[in-house]
């Protein structure tokens, strides 16, 4: 299941250009990124950095004028780039689970809940097929949940497949138990809703209910918390940390709010205007922040607990990437820039215990 | 960010001014001549302008219209006969299209045609559309009951197939070019009216809008230099695209009897000569009706490269 | 002692709810319900809240931007709320807005410079074309860009930028109280002190009143003197910037205060959570807004009138709560009642 090198999903060398009416835009430049099992990564930068393209590139979403002109996404050993369109959506279906920051706009509004819901284990072929191989769910604390899938499974093992109406009934049991898992109360009611009707943080819950219940590998949440309240937010990040332990799987955790990584993440990546900058333990990366766009960027958070009487700022603004910055693209904005940043593009570098900087200093 | 400042004068500021305009319309052009359909469009459609520009000059009204001239050409037929068939001569060689009954040739009663069905267009079209302007912004930005009225009103001109208002119309009015200009113009007026009112109802909405609110700029301003001009482009892709359904509309009219003399040099009465005798004399008819396709199609062109043009700018 | 140049008294902004073939009048939503304040001049009030407490709607009701349903406002004086057409005009020139969005807020089709010089004329400060173009190029520059930015579109402009732009026209009028209506949220944090940076030193160089409304609290801090706290329509706390941020005393206040993420990740205490979610302002509970969330409600706090309590720091500070608790220890003691 995982790769040679202990990686879950990897991505090698991956460059993106979407192809505008203005010009081509360079919007990812040689990514490379690695995720382990039972890990939560936080993917960070701010706008034009390309996390969200890099998100999209790996699920299979970019738009039509995307091109990927280099690079692999190597998930437990496969090249999703080779895969075709209805193998991505079998990877979609049940290896990796995205959310989206607006739950609005990705849940259908004309259906329930329940039926979005129940559609998300139906179309699981594994649960119902007569052959079934049961899922270790090795670290799982959340037993009940767990044990009840087990044992739907293992009934299943000695029947055939079952009737359509028998499946509908065992996945709105297992709708209802995950509605649980996300702490959403009466869950009952709630399968019986539309989006609308549900505030935005029960909103967001059901969405990362419908990842759950596929059973991915990887969840990735984009920008999951950045259109709702600071009190719903810190609710919702309590619920992800309360279901990293719970849950068998690995995240990528998308946000611009270096906090919200300090809260969540075991470990952090620092993107630039579509460049891996910075990669460390999140611990490391306080402590020890490298990049120089890590360190002007760490000094720019206002920090509430103590009070503000200054606020860093970044001279410049984020270049425009259909005709970025040559060498490294953060030069023009460096207060370390030298010769060599202009000409060269540095490597991603390994300076020990995983912590790797993208830049000539190192 | 601060940069050297150097003196500026009325005239360098005008200048500049002028110059990112100019580079505006340069890369709209670009992205014109991108799309090949549109610019098969343009082509044709410049074309026939053109044409109109100057088919006072390529053939001479007075004497397209005398019979002496194709007299000598159709020497086979009884050139004195008024009846249309006698008169009208095959196409030849002088006379490329044909003549028609009343044994002018059809190739210049063509050229003659294109410039007045062309003009009639233009003008239904740009009255349509501004009184749409007008009515329908207003309309839109003051809602209420002028709204409400200004709906319901549409919604009856509406319910009418466009060609029996038009029909309905020219009966009752009389049959010139004016009055039928006019009758297909109430055919036309409502959709601009509700395209303005749409189109200001989205703009006044948008934080701009509430921004000049809030500078204490009159609402007349407003509606007149910002939201007009915010929301042209869908009105022009409308105009382009109508000339060509307002072309066939007039023709259709004069088509189906209503023009005001049998002799006048307008597509659609072109056609209508030809009207019993397709088989007998097929170029009665069908040139002047390609002629109408042609338009139609080049302006239909032109608008809908319009429209993918101006759409992704309209994405800012 | 600076005068208050913003009088707000028992403000209240309501929206018709209508329903059904007639469209009738159903219910309403109370944006905004009864609040009251004071801005001194030179001064800059935050204003805090989250969705549907009706901060952005006291923001433009204050400006008339959206007609309040009653109460009154007061700008140095004038009667902002039973203003004539001219006196409105006058409002307008001195009292302005910077939007959240600046992206939507520049009329796409107006060059800078036009749209710099359009307020001007309209309010008759410049009476050419040229004038108005020198005095927007040097506004231009005062906030940081250039003249020849005078020239283009705004779509041509960073988020940042095109911010700048948005001061630079509230400039233009020689407006004297600003309302800022979450002027950086749109923008990324690496530029954000840019922008605010700019807002505190024209706050000084022409003794501009701002308020400052936003849900960011760290931000709200930077930028104020006087913080004030809505939930659902009215203001529940109202102190000094620092008393709030050290000591609040308001349960919501709390909460919000817990509630933001710590760029430390060795920051290992627990947050306290509120529970449910951020309500409408349909359905308004009676008694204090509050209580349905609030885990230190009693019988006294779900029917009656809460009034303003005075707080513990200082005389400008007030707290709408029945209650002092003590956060860390849960505690909770009856205040003196106000009568």
């Amino acid at each position: 299941m995982e790769a040679a090198n202990g990686t879950i999903l990897e991505t090698r060398d991956l460059t993106v250009n979407f192809h505008t009416y203005r010009g081509e835009v360079k919007a990812l430049d040689h990514v490379q990124l690695r995720v382990y099992p039972h890990e939560v990564l936080a993917l960070v930068g701010e706008s034009g950095c390309g996390k969200s393209v890099t998100a999209l590139t790996i699920l299979g979403l970019l738009p039509q004028n995307a091109h990927v002109l280099e690079g692999q996404i190597l998930f437990k050993g496969e090249d999703l780039l080779k895969k075709n369109p209805e193998q991505m959506r079998e990877v979609r279906a049940e290896g990796i689970a995205a959310i989206f920051q607006d739950p609005m706009t990705f849940l259908n509004p004309v259906l329930t809940v329940g039926v979005q819901l129940k559609e998300a284990f139906l179309v699981q072929k594994h649960l119902w097929s007569a052959e079934t191989q049961s899922k270790s769910a090795t670290g799982a604390r959340d037993a009940e949940i767990k044990g009840f899938l087990l044992e739907k499974e293992s009934e299943k093992e000695s029947s055939k497949r079952e009737s359509g109406r028998e499946r509908e009934k065992i996945a709105e049991e297992l709708s209802k138990d995950i509605l649980k898992l996300v702490r959403l109360a009466d869950p009952e009611r709630i399968l019986t809703q539309y989006p609308h009707e549900l505030s935005g943080g029960m909103r967001q819950r059901c969405m990362i209910a419908m990842a759950l219940a596929r059973r991915p590998s990887i969840i990735i949440a984009d920008e999951i918390t950045t259109a709702l309240d600071v009190t719903v937010q810190a609710q919702i990040l309590t619920l992800l940390k309360e279901l990293r332990d719970t849950i068998d799987a690995s995240s990528i955790l998308i946000t611009h709010d270096l906090s919200i990584a300090a809260e969540t993440a075991d470990k952090i990546a620092v993107m630039y205007a579509g460049h891996v900058v910075e990669v460390a333990t999140t611990i490391e990366l306080f402590r020890n922040p490298l990049h120089p766009y890590t360190q002007l960027l760490l000094k720019c958070i206002p920090d509430v607990r103590k009070p503000v009487t200054h606020l860093e700022s970044i001279s410049g603004s984020v270049p425009d990437l259909i005709d970025p910055p040559t060498g490294c693209r953060f030069h023009p904005r460096c207060p370390f820039a030298m010769e060599i940043c202009r000409t060269n593009k540095p490597v991603l570098k390994d300076i020990g215990n995983g912590h790797m900087v993208f830049c000539h200093l190192y | 960010m601060f940069g050297v400042s150097t003196q500026t004068t009325v005239s360098d500021t005008r200048e500049s001014e002028t110059k990112a305009k100019i580079a505006e319309l340069k890369y709209a052009l670009y992205l014109l001549r991108q799309n090949p359909l549109v610019l098969a469009g343009s082509a044709l459609g410049i074309f026939f302008i053109l044409l109109s520009l100057a088919a006072t000059f390529i053939v001479n009204p007075n004497t397209a219209s005398l019979m002496e001239f194709s007299r000598s050409y159709c020497w086979n037929s009884s050139v004195f006969s008024w009846t249309p068939l006698e008169a009208a001569c095959p196409p030849g060689s002088s006379l490329p299209l044909g003549t028609d009954g009343f044994g002018r040739s059809v190739l210049d009663m063509i050229i003659l045609a294109v410039p007045l069905d062309i003009a009639i267009a233009f003008v239904i079209v740009i009255v349509a559309t501004a009184f749409g302007l007008v009515v329908g912004s207003v309309a839109g930005w003051v809602g209420g009951k002028f709204d409400e009225a200004m709906l319901r009103i549409t919604d009856i001109f509406f319910a009418f197939p466009g060609l029996v208002l038009a029909l309905v119309f020219a009966a009752l009015f009389g049959r010139n070019i004016q009055t039928l200009t006019i009758a297909v113009l109430l055919v036309w007026w409502p959709t601009y009216v509700r395209l303005a009112r749409g189109q200001v109802l989205v703009e006044k909405e948008k934080t701009y809008v509430e921004a000049l609110k809030s500078l204490g700029v009159h609402p007349s301003r407003i509606v007149l230099f910002h939201v007009i001009p915010n929301s042209i482009y869908p009105i022009i892709v409308q105009m382009s695209l109508d000339i060509g359904g307002v072309i066939l509309t007039f023709s259709a009219l004069m088509f189906l009897g209503f023009s005001p003399s049998p002799a006048l040099p307008e597509l659609g009465n072109l056609a209508s000569d030809g009207i019993g005798h397709v088989f007998t004399a097929p170029w009665l008819i069908v040139f002047p009706g390609l002629t109408i396709l042609a338009i139609s199609l080049a302006f239909n062109l032109i608008g809908d490269g319009l429209r993918d043009v101006l759409d992704p700018r309209l994405r800012r | 002692m600076p005068e208050e140049i913003l009088v707000v008294e028992d403000l209240k902004t309501w929206f018709p709810i209508k329903a059904g073939l007639f469209q009738k009048t159903v219910g309403e939503v109370r944006a905004v319900d009864g609040v009251d304040l004071e801005v001194r001049k030179g001064e800059t009030y935050g204003l805090v809240g989250e969705s549907g407490s009706g901060k952005t709607t006291l923001g433009k009701s204050v400006l008339r931007l959206i007609k309040p349903t009653s109460g009154k406002v007061y700008f140095d004086g004038i009667d902002v709320t039973a203003a004539s057409k001219k006196e409105l005009m006058q409002l307008r020139r001195r009292m302005q807005i910077i939007f959240q969005d600046p992206y939507a807020s520049l009329d796409p089709r107006q060059t800078v410079g036009s749209t710099l010089i359009e307020p001007m004329r309209i309010h008759r400060l410049v009476s050419s074309k040229a004038e108005g173009m020198k005095r927007a190029k040097e506004l231009l520059l005062r906030v940081g860009l250039n003249e020849e930015h005078l020239f283009r579109f705004p779509h041509e402009f960073s988020g940042g930028q095109r911010q700048r732009i948005a001061v630079a026209r509230a400039l233009a009028v020689d407006s004297d109280f600003i309302i800022l209506d979450e002027p950086t949220s749109f923008l990324d944090v690496s530029v954000q002190a840019q922008v605010l940076d700019l807002l505190r030193q024209l706050q000084k160089e022409l003794g501009l009143t701002y308020v400052f409304i936003s849900h960011n609290l760290s931000v709200v801090q930077y930028m104020s003197n006087r913080v004030g706290v809505m939930y659902l329509g009215k203001l529940v706390e109202d102190a000094g910037r620092d008393v709030l941020y050290k000591y609040p005393e308001h349960p919501y206040s709390y909460f919000l205060m817990e509630a933001i993420p710590v760029p430390d990740p060795e920051y290992k205490k627990v947050p306290k959570l509120l529970s449910g979610d951020v309500p409408s302002p349909v359905n308004i509970p009676p008694g204090c807004r509050f209580n349905p969330r609030c885990p230190y409600a009693t019988d006294k706090c779900r029917s009656g009138d809460l009034p303003f309590y005075p707080g513990s720091g200082g005389s400008f500070h007030r707290v709408a709560c029945h209650y002092k608790v003590d956060f860390d220890s849960g505690s909770e003691a009856l205040r003196p009642s106000m009568n």
